[in-house]
């Protein structure tokens, strides 16, 4: 019994210093070297962390070196068992601005260990509000507007199902 | 404290920081082994150099072939504008109509008696030779005397002479009435001519710019996507054309795949994005195209 205790302890502890020692920061810099070979890069960004989150402020995302987007900030939520990102105020730059005059105000991506193919996303902003899925085993990209309001500029990419407006991708 | 729950407590202890200390060397060896210490620097990731106007010298055939200078001619200083009284000289149909200008190539594009003449650094024309090129103004020099051109001025442009003073030169824009009834016919006839091989496709200003002001109709008339090789892009592919819409007379195909425009590989994004943010001040365009294992170059002017 004091044994079993003990393991108990042990795997506890070890969860919570995984989280709180995790090396934040350069796992960010992983992340953005994982991202450049993708021609996607960050910058004019500055990094916060401390022991329970990160937090990336003013980033400006480029894609093949033209701007795509401008981000007011992006916390990132380590719970190793539920991670989350949270997006703040996403402002498309360039290429992207000329799909239309649309901003998002926030966009949350959950992932749990318990689901581990599956990404959850919340979003709300210009075009109304919107939930979805990115489902990593079929590469597949699915959100539904669930309650539209300026969704004109964004038609052309958005299907129309019973339920409502939805966008659809591979990637 | 009895014994046992002394060491029960003791044991729990040693569990416990044995948990952080696991996590924390885990994460130690992990960071020191193959996490980066420094973010990418997106500093060297710089604007590109700006886009002017590319002439293929090879296929036009009309145009008078360029003297090619292994050495780079000396830039003359240009001597400060003198104040006194200047009398023009004037030259028949002068009319600066594009240049191209990067690091490595300077070509200025002038039309003279109706024709198109591409002149490199340090060619001459005419007597004319051209000396430097900064921006949109294009220096001349003939026999002492120095003469400027600014692309983006329409009016006459009056020069500057170094020794006497007496002497000038003018280079027209086509005299007014000429404009006014090209102007004219442009307007009546605004339909794009369909492309010739081999040829520069002359397209209609008022056409130009009323697409220019509608990027909308554009995507509705033609859609290009990335073209990517090993994640890289190189070029777009044309993967919709409206039929008898007038980009289907530019001589671009289906499947065609645009490597290039104005001379600029089509490797990065930037170079479409300031392609379109100079569109109101484009005179001449050249797109090269990949079509099938043939490479093609496909010109156009506006007027």
């Amino acid at each position: 019994m004091r044994l079993v205790k003990n393991i108990l302890l042990f795997i506890i502890a070890l969860v919570v210093g995984l989280y709180i020692f995790m090396p934040k920061t350069h796992l960010y810099y992983k992340a953005e070297e994982l991202l450049e070979q993708k021609s996607i890069t960050i910058g004019n960004e500055k990094i916060e962390s401390d022991l329970r989150s990160l937090r990336v402020l003013h980033p400006v995302i480029y894609y093949q070196g033209a701007e795509l987007a401008r981000i007011e900030a992006v916390e990132v939520k380590p719970y190793i068992f539920i991670n989350s990102v949270k997006l703040t105020n996403l402002e498309p730059l360039g290429i992207a601005k000329e799909l239309g005059d649309i901003t998002v105000a926030q966009l949350h991506l959950k992932h749990s260990l318990l689901k581990p193919f599956t990404i959850k996303l919340d979003s709300n902003g210009s075009f109304g509000v919107a939930h979805g899925t990115i489902d990593l085993k079929n590469r597949l990209v699915h959100i539904d507007i669930v309650e539209p309001k300026n969704i004109e500029p964004l038609k052309r990419v958005l299907k129309k199902a019973k339920k409502g407006w939805y966008y659809e991708s591979k990637f | 404290m009895s014994r046992n729950s002394k060491k029960d407590f003791a044991g729990s202890l040693v569990a416990l920081l044995l948990g952080l200390v696991v996590a924390k060397g885990g994460w130690s060896i992990i960071d020191f082994r193959s996490l980066p210490k420094k973010g990418v620097d997106t500093k060297q990731k710089v604007a590109l150099k700006p886009l002017y106007y590319h002439y293929n010298l090879a296929s036009k055939k009309e145009v008078v072939k360029p003297i090619v200078h292994k050495k780079p001619p000396k830039v003359v200083k240009i001597p400060k504008p003198v104040k006194k009284q200047i009398i023009p000289e004037k030259i028949e149909s002068f009319l600066f109509k594009g240049l191209y200008n990067s690091n490595k190539k300077k070509y200025v594009v002038i039309e003279y008696l109706g024709k198109s003449v591409v002149l490199g650094l340090g060619e001459k024309f005419e007597g004319y030779k051209l000396i430097n090129l900064k921006g949109t103004v294009a220096t001349f020099q003939k026999g002492s005397k120095l003469y400027k051109l600014d692309l983006y001025k329409n009016k006459e442009q009056k020069s500057t002479s170094r020794s006497t003073p007496k002497s000038q030169v003018v280079f027209y824009k086509k005299p007014k009435k000429q404009l006014k009834n090209q102007e004219q016919a442009t307007s009546q006839a605004a339909a794009l001519s369909p492309h010739k091989e081999g040829e520069t496709t002359v397209i209609p200003r008022d056409l130009f710019d009323r697409y220019r002001t509608n990027l909308r109709q554009i995507q509705k008339s033609i859609n290009a996507v990335p073209y990517m090789v090993d994640g890289k892009l190189e070029g777009f592919r044309v993967n919709y054309i409206k039929k008898g819409s007038d980009f289907s007379k530019l001589g671009i195909q289906k499947g065609d795949i645009i490597i290039a425009v104005n001379g600029e590989p089509l490797n990065n994004l930037k170079v479409p994005i300031e392609f379109f943010k100079n569109l109101d001040t484009m005179t001449a365009a050249t797109f090269t195209i990949k079509r099938g294992n043939e490479i093609k170059e496909l010109e156009y002017e506006v007027r």
